[in-house]
């Protein structure tokens, strides 16, 4: 399971958090599975536990030392504009400045998607939740970013991602 | 509709600060340390949470340092600790073009000191920690400096690539404005600063800069130690320990203990108050709106 999954859980935590608060994360996620490691399923539900696990060590973590530092923020917005992408910077620039706009909730609900590449059943694995309820808010959350997305871009590029996106959940 | 949420998901994921694939080559190192240190933990049994609290923290804490280690030794061939924060997806390990420089140090509950370094990615700085345990910790920050000055580039770092100065707003570095000061960052925020039992805030200030104040966000203004442009740097560090829990109001918009920064020449005469780039003046532009009363 480790050496399965410690990547994967890895890129969770960086890419939520910064690297020092990261290596804190996945500590904590796998001393968790360890000392709990009878309770883990098996198979593809490990990675997804591992995941749940970590969303809430990181939870946990925000609490107890949250921060938003400048550097952090500006190093995390670097690294978003860094990555090698067949859209153009413009457009990332509005969905970046569109996903930080949108609810904590919202963002790790399109993340778990996105970054992790979980289908919705996975996502209510993680999230504790029904597949029906979490292509629901799928649904809502994608329609919630791409009128962010709107606001950000203005008029001129409206439809261009967003404009039938309320209907699609599936 | 579904071209539509694929193109959602698609430009979502454009956004990933990094992607697993690019995580392998760090993998057999770091992963190894840490799997040392969680093996080396209890299993849990029946009775709930056996492993005292401490201890468990301590193996946390010991778990997370081997992690944090050991994803930094792509960079110790070339320089011993610098970690890989603040550069970009592209080429996560900053190579330094300086030896480490102490700044200030002291001893609050443990002794600490403020370490910078130059680097092609820019300046890295930060505060280190002596864990009675573990040692120094080992973290700098890397970071686009948008002082005034003519600071070199392995000081200034990279200013083509485009940032955030917000969660909300899309600025590209190298239009930002000089600053005679940079907003500080603090040490609330890593436990591997749990050993202090105050809190160290520190920032950089462009020469020129004579006096730093800090207006922390429980309304009380204190005056910044000035460590003016040490080993030659062409630029100062200002730093203040704090006590801890002395009635701070953190926010979802700003989680750091000081909410503006005054600086201010030889004459005593104010040359910038700065507030975070999201708190009200989101490009951070000195002419924008007010700070907040």
């Amino acid at each position: 399971m480790y050496e399965e999954h410690y990547h994967r859980v890895l890129g969770y935590a960086l890419r939520r958090t910064d690297r020092d608060d990261a290596a804190d994360i996945v500590a904590e996620t796998f001393l968790v599975a360890w000392r709990r490691f009878d309770t883990v399923p098996e198979g593809e539900g490990a990675l997804l536990w591992l995941y749940g696990t970590a969303r809430r060590v990181l939870a946990n973590h925000k609490r107890s030392s949250r921060r938003r530092a400048r550097l952090t923020e500006r190093i995390r917005a670097e690294r978003v504009h860094g990555v090698p992408s067949s859209v153009d910077d413009a457009r990332l620039g509005a969905a970046a400045t569109a996903f930080a706009r949108l609810r904590a909730d919202d963002r790790e609900l399109l993340a778990l998607v996105a970054w992790e590449a979980l289908d919705a059943g996975q996502v209510g694995q993680v999230l504790g939740c029904s597949r029906n309820a979490a292509r629901i808010r799928l649904h809502r959350a994608r329609r919630r970013f791409a009128r962010e997305l709107e606001r950000v871009e203005g008029p001129a590029k409206r439809n261009s991602v967003g404009g039938h996106v309320s209907e699609a959940y599936e | 509709m579904s071209k539509n949420r694929n193109r959602i998901d698609a430009l979502i994921a454009g956004l990933a600060p990094v992607r697993d694939d690019e995580l392998r080559g760090e993998l057999q190192i770091s992963g190894a340390a840490l799997l040392q240190t969680v093996l080396a933990s209890p299993v849990e049994t029946s009775q709930r949470d056996r492993v005292p609290r401490r201890r468990r923290r301590a193996l946390v804490l010991a778990a997370a340092l081997a992690l944090a280690a050991a994803l930094s030794l792509p960079a110790l061939s070339v320089v011993r600790t610098i970690v890989g924060l603040g550069s970009g997806a592209d080429d996560l390990t900053p190579v330094a073009t300086s030896s480490e420089m102490v700044v200030a140090s002291g001893r609050a509950g443990a002794p600490w000191k403020v370490v910078a370094v130059t680097s092609d990615h820019g300046l890295c700085w930060g505060v280190q920690v002596k864990d009675p345990s573990e040692g120094w910790t080992r973290g700098l920050g890397c970071d686009y400096l948008d002082l005034r000055g003519d600071l070199p580039p392995d000081v200034r770092g990279n200013p083509s690539r485009p940032c955030l100065t917000s969660p909300t707003e899309a600025v590209p570095c190298g239009s930002l404005p000089r600053h005679w000061v940079d907003f500080p960052g603090d040490t609330t925020n890593f436990s591997g600063y749990a050993a202090l039992d105050r809190i160290i805030v520190l920032g950089v200030a462009a020469e020129g800069v004579a006096s730093v104040e800090l207006v922390l966000t429980n309304g009380q203004t204190v005056p910044a130690n000035l460590v003016e442009q040490p080993h030659g740097l062409p630029l100062s560090f200002y730093w203040a320990a704090l006590p801890p829990d002395d009635g701070y109001r953190k926010s979802p918009e700003l989680e750091e203990v000081t909410k503006m920064v005054v600086a201010r020449d030889a004459n005593g005469l104010v040359l910038e108050r700065r507030v975070p780039a999201w708190n009200g003046n989101p490009t951070g532009d000195p002419d924008g709106p007010p700070p907040p009363s």
